[in-house]
């Protein structure tokens, strides 16, 4: 236990931390009930769009080994080339519970008609603009899930935060105040028993001497 | 030294009726299909006519070899042994034929250099069977900007630099969109053909029969792909390519309709209402690749039923390079589902034979 000064004032102060982290404890554990009210929901997002990548994913390169395996891979080498795109993202941020999070959106979508790829629809069969209309719906997907994915890092983040701060106040700070309520709060019992006893003395004495004068 | 008479269709035809034999036969496929491991998987294919393309490609990467390259690389071997062993009309009708490689090794060009792809990078993706050698197609990829490439063409003759210098002004118009000079070309590409295959001549209208199919394959394709996207009624025209069963007007009616199931009920020519009832049947599962599936397989049926026709005619070539191209296909779907660790009955089902159940021809 830290030095305490075993004083009244002290015990005055330290009862008043303890009224203080109480009310902390309280507003934090409000906080974290607020907190898993919002995760939880994230959790079952991010979990769906998780499934709906891997099997989005599995989806494209099987249409993209198929198109390997009917068109050739020179063909769609070359077709490589000729759609390179850009993903265009907006990040902006906003506050949950007071914690900041960053808001991933797509720009533009990224889906394309076949006419927008940069190749011409009659030159090029049917399974290649499959495979990278998959491809482009994986890359919203994962625009989506980067989103979610994020938030829900951060609120887990802020939410283990908050728990080991409930925790400590719960496990460690009141019970060590407490402690130290108590030690003063004996402490200064004892000293008013030693007073209550001294003064005894004291006035058994005075008597004494009375009685011999 | 024999003088071998290259005028004809004798010569030829026997040594493609010499490479037919070669063409692996379903039993072999189903052997293929069934082989426990990759090692029985190329010694199986050690057996064939790609051993040495195959071999190589161990040597080159024994963890990973590139098959799709053997393949490749055997398949120009095949069309170039064709190719010299034709002379006079023969020569002009495979030079037709193979005029849809310099199409293709032209956009493999343009469109590496909109995709700042290297010299290498082209080269390795282009088959240098038609009229454009290797050497022009390396000077050609060396080429920094579209412009440059399209000069050197022009100083090089090659008939595909006027379309698409014509094509260069819509090009900059479309914040150079390289799918408009694709268009170009795959336009001039067919009317040129069409233009050359003109004439009485069984071989000739085969070949013609073959091209017409091939632009009707295309359109239906493109209809089908673009049905739903909102496009000005000269936009749709522009897609149609001139050639085929289809007249400017019943393409944009057929596009007009917006509907896959309409589109196939009212499609014009009643030689397709099979094929595209196959299809349509297939959509439901395989979406708009079914039209190029059933379109593609009915072509390679068609050529290969050709071969029978007449044993010194253009029919014997043309069923071969089909028959072959499509052995190529299913060995590359056989290698796919084997890296995929799909089942044997999945592989199979991708797998498109033409021949008969007893290994027959068509």
């Amino acid at each position: 236990m830290e030095r305490v000064k075993p004083t009244r004032s002290e015990l005055l102060f330290r009862r008043q931390q303890i009224k203080l982290a109480a009310q902390g404890m309280e507003l934090l554990k409000k906080k974290r009930d607020a907190l898993l009210r919002e995760f939880l929901p994230i959790i079952d997002e991010t979990m769906r769009l998780s499934l709906q990548l891997e099997r989005s994913t599995a989806d494209a390169q099987e249409a993209l080994a198929m198109a390997r395996a009917v068109d050739g891979k020179s063909i769609l080498r070359s077709i490589s080339f000729a759609t390179k795109g850009e993903v265009k993202v907006d990040i902006s941020g906003t506050h949950v519970m007071g914690v900041p999070i960053p808001v991933i959106r797509k720009a533009e979508t990224t889906t394309r008609t076949e006419l927008e790829r940069g190749y011409s629809v009659t030159g090029v069969s049917s399974r290649i603009g499959q495979t990278a209309s998959k491809f482009e719906e994986i890359i919203d997907t994962m625009i989506e899930s980067a989103d979610i994915e994020t938030r829900l890092r951060r609120l887990g983040e802020e939410l283990q935060k908050t728990n080991r701060r409930v925790n400590a106040l719960e496990n460690v700070v009141i019970p060590e105040l407490e402690a130290q309520v108590k030690f003063i709060f004996n402490s200064l019992d004892e000293r008013a028993r030693e007073d209550h006893f001294r003064l005894k003395k004291v006035k058994k004495k005075i008597l004494e001497r009375k009685r011999k004068t | 030294m024999v003088r071998v008479d290259l005028s004809g269709y004798g010569y030829v035809n026997a040594r493609v009726r010499g490479m037919r034999a070669h063409l692996l036969k379903r039993d072999f496929f189903r052997r293929l299909v069934e082989a426990e491991s990759f090692e029985a998987f190329h010694s199986l294919l050690e057996q064939t006519v790609y051993r040495r393309e195959v071999n190589e490609a161990i040597l080159l990467d024994p963890e990973s070899p590139d098959y799709d390259l053997a393949f490749n690389l055997n398949l120009i071997a095949c069309l170039m042994k064709i190719h010299e062993a034709t002379g006079g009309q023969p020569r002009k009708l495979v030079s037709i034929l193979f005029s849809r490689y310099d199409v293709e090794n032209v956009k493999v060009i343009l469109r590496g250099n909109k995709g700042d792809a290297t010299a290498g990078e082209m080269l390795s993706s282009v088959s240098p069977v038609g009229k454009i050698n290797l050497k022009e197609l390396e000077d050609l990829a060396r080429e920094r900007e579209i412009p440059d490439v399209l000069k050197a063409m022009a100083e090089m003759r090659i008939k595909y630099a006027p379309p698409l210098a014509d094509a260069m002004e819509t090009y900059y118009e479309h914040e150079k969109d390289l799918a408009v000079l694709e268009l170009a070309l795959d336009k001039f590409h067919f009317t040129d053909a069409m233009g050359l295959l003109t004439g009485k001549d069984d071989n000739v209208k085969m070949v013609r029969r073959m091209f017409t199919a091939q632009i009707n394959m295309r359109n239906i394709s493109t209809l089908v792909r673009t049905r739903g996207i909102r496009l000005e009624d000269e936009e749709v025209l522009e897609l149609r390519i001139p050639g085929g069963s289809l007249n400017p007007l019943q393409f944009l009616e057929l596009h007009r309709l917006g509907n896959i199931a309409r589109m196939v009920s009212e499609y014009p020519d009643p030689g397709y209402s099979e094929v595209l009832g196959r299809a349509l049947a297939e959509y439901q599962e395989l979406d708009v690749v079914a039209f190029d599936r059933e379109l593609e397989r009915e072509l390679i049926t068609e050529a290969v039923g050709m071969s029978n026709l007449d044993v010194l005619g253009i029919g014997v070539i043309l069923g071969f390079i089909a028959a072959k191209q499509n052995e190529i296909v299913n060995l590359r779907i056989v290698i796919k589902g084997k890296s995929m660790d799909q089942t044997r009955a999945r592989i199979w089902d991708d797998l498109f034979f033409v021949e008969r159940e007893d290994g027959e021809g068509p």
